[in-house]
């Protein structure tokens, strides 16, 4: 793990109202995307993110055990 | 800080009895207030009507005046009250003035509650569906008025509970500097009573003899401009309590200190002065006004920009600091070190983040040719969710997670409930809040039961009407929830057993302590001299026009301009005799 349970929890549920967000902007820049397409990507973005964050952390550090 | 170590309870029990006991009555009015919130969103988007349309906006003044005002200020009296006695290490005076003020507010709750819900039961004729800006010709019962009357009058008689312990502190202690946070609890108490008079004058005055039947009309766009005089200095009334947490409190629950003393000092003076002459930036649409006094409030509103950017900064600042004691490193590596398991820091910073939000559709809402697009629509309710129904509610849920231990000598029921809880109040803020701006930019209005009009769609820039309200649902159920889940916290934790091994009452140190402050920032004096006087510049005017065109008491009354010069008069030898002080 590279950041802690709860330190990933809060980083998914930041995540969200950048999704929301992302749907305007990408529309206003002329994409029309759906209610489906948005969630899908925005699964895709919090999966990449969880399989950031479980990976083993290359530098070796341990997260701060809070 | 605290000689003594030890909880609250430990250190001060009758004051943690206060404190506890306004707390326990915010949160009865956050359960109330939140029903009402799910409820009036289920209405609106036609999913769920318990009562009929016209009833609407007795739940809507319910809730308004139940969150904004009893919720937010029951708690936050709470606060400045541990936060004036932890830093003076000293109880308050006279206990029984302090029971008595908690009363008239509770009472004033009571008897306005009692008016608002009048109107549901058959046969009474009672109501007060004037929401909570009461704006005339609106007209509540009596109860309404007297009520809030009460409330207020209680308030000002605890920040004088806060002055008096101050006062005799410092005959003790003649040489120190004012202890920030309970410099924090004074210069909020001065700006809040210079402008509550405002509201004061216009309910004693005029509401109250107008619902009473004395006298037959009222300027209505008197007692708008002078509830506006108030409108805008309370949302900072709300505020001030949630900075005092994060500039205290966070530091410390990061594991690190405040920043600067001195910056935060400047900030609560920055707010003293500026938070009453700004309330015309809610009339930008009012006729009337003239746009040049319009153009001075705005003004003073984009200085306030400045004390909150302060803010911002000191507080992320103090956040890094400790974040990097417990080990945490590089330019952004360090935000994992912090505490993001506990629910306070991670409840507050959250706020913090959200409030950053507001700031930026506070500053579309603040210019007065934007304003105009956005003025009345849900967007501003969207706004006002992110900053006192979240910046200063979640901050204050949060903090009730350090605050229960320390003023029952009870451990938390369960810490990871609560930080589900504040994790689930962001989301569903997020899906809310969001909403009700987009809806707000596509004109869809504010305070309306039944905001669907027949042979006339909304023309949705993204998605579709449906897909809006399906937001809201979602937000609205998911805040409710959160709501509950703090609730069911607050009551399991309350109803448990005593503890030991809890931590200390304290607040964080200072890395640039009030030493390196220049001393003038503690003269309250002069600051509350200041504001009186930019107060008196932004409205003798504005006023003074308003009581020429319109007459005292509305339109065919007496323009009265013998009253009119005696104010003019009386503002001038004011200005005048500020201004010999200040020399
Ligand atoms: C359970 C969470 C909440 C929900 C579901 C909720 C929902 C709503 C809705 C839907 C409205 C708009 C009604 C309309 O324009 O017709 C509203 C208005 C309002 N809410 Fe909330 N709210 C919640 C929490 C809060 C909190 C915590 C505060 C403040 C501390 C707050 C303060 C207000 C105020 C001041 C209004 C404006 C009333 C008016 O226009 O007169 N709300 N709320
Ligand atoms: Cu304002």
């Amino acid at each position: 793990m590279r950041v802690s349970r709860a330190g990933l929890l809060v980083a998914i549920v930041i995540m969200v109202p950048i999704i929301v967000e992302l749907r305007t902007v990408v529309v206003h820049l002329g994409f029309d995307v759906s209610l489906a397409e948005t969630a899908l990507f925005g699964a895709m973005m919090i999966g990449a993110l969880v399989l950031w964050a479980m990976a083993p952390d290359i530098r070796g550090r341990e997260p701060n055990g809070e | 800080m605290s000689t003594e170590s030890g909880t609250f309870l430990d250190q001060f029990p009758a004051e943690a009895k206060v404190v506890r006991t306004a707390f326990y009555s915010s949160f009865v009015a956050l359960f109330v207030g939140a029903l009402m919130g799910i409820l009036q969103v289920l209405h609106r988007t036609d999913v769920l009507r318990i009562v009929d349309s016209a009833d609407y906006y007795s739940l809507l003044t319910l809730h308004a005046v139940l969150l904004v005002l009893s919720f937010s200020v029951f708690f936050l009296v709470g606060i400045f009250t541990w936060a004036v006695t932890t830093s003076l290490d000293r109880g308050l005076q006279d206990l029984r003035y302090t029971w008595a003020w908690y009363g008239l507010m509770a009472l004033g709750t009571l008897l306005a509650g009692i008016a608002v819900l009048g109107a549901f039961i058959p046969g009474l004729d009672m109501s007060a569906a004037v929401l909570y800006t009461f704006y005339a010709p609106l007209q509540a019962h009596p109860f309404y008025y007297l009520g809030l009357a009460l409330f207020i009058v209680g308030t000002w008689l605890a920040g004088l509970d806060w002055f008096r312990s101050w006062w005799a502190w410092k005959k003790d202690n003649p040489d120190e500097r004012i202890p920030l946070p309970t410099f924090m609890a004074l210069t909020t108490t001065l700006f809040w009573i210079l402008s509550s008079a405002g509201v004061a004058v216009s309910v004693l005055a005029f509401l109250l003899p107008w619902s009473l039947g004395i006298i037959d009309q009222v300027n209505a766009l008197l007692t708008r401009t002078l509830f506006w005089y108030f409108g805008h200095a309370v949302v900072y009334f709300w505020l001030m309590p949630a900075y005092l947490l994060w500039y205290t409190m966070l530091p410390k629950i990061s594991g690190g200190k405040l920043f600067s003393d001195p910056l935060a000092r400047v900030v609560f003076v920055l707010f003293l002065i500026l938070s009453t002459p700004t309330g015309i930036h809610h009339q930008y649409l009012d006729p009337g006004i003239a746009e040049g006094f319009k153009f001075i409030a705005m003004v003073n509103t984009m200085f306030l920009l400045l004390p909150s950017l302060l803010t911002a900064f000191t507080v992320v600042a103090s956040m890094e600091h400790g974040a990097r004691q417990r080990g945490g490193s590089g330019l952004f590596g360090w935000l994992r070190a912090l505490p993001w398991r506990d629910p306070v820091f991670t409840g507050m910073a959250l706020a913090g983040l959200m409030f950053a939000a507001a700031g930026f559709s506070g500053m579309i809402n603040a210019g007065m040719n934007i304003n105009y697009l956005v003025h009345n629509t849900w967007w501003v309710v969207g706004h006002f969710h992110l900053t006192v129904g979240t910046a200063v509610a979640l901050t204050f849920m949060a903090a009730t997670y350090w605050f229960l231990p320390q003023l029952t000598g009870k451990a938390i029921w369960s810490k990871s409930l609560g930080l589900v809880q504040v994790l689930v109040w962001f989301v569903g803020m997020t899906f809310m809040s969001n909403s009700m701006h987009r809806q707000g930019l596509i004109g869809v209005p504010r305070r309306t039961a039944e905001p669907q009009y027949s042979g006339f769609d909304y023309e949705v820039a993204v998605g579709s009407m449906a897909e809006l309200n399906m937001q809201v649902i979602i937000g609205g159920t998911l805040l409710f929830i959160s709501t509950l889940l703090f609730l069911t916290v607050v009551v399991m934790t309350v109803i448990g057993d005593k503890v030991d091994g809890l931590p200390d009452n304290g607040y964080a140190d200072t890395l640039s302590g009030p030493e390196d402050a220049p001393l003038v920032l503690d003269n309250l004096k002069l600051w509350a001299g200041i504001a009186a006087l930019l107060v008196i510049l932004a409205y003798s005017l504005p006023l003074a026009a308003i009581i020429t065109r319109g007459g005292i008491l509305g339109p065919g009354g007496s323009p009265s301009p013998q009253f009119v010069d005696t104010l003019l008069f009386v503002g001038r030898v004011a200005a005048d005799t500020v201004g010999g002080v200040i020399a």
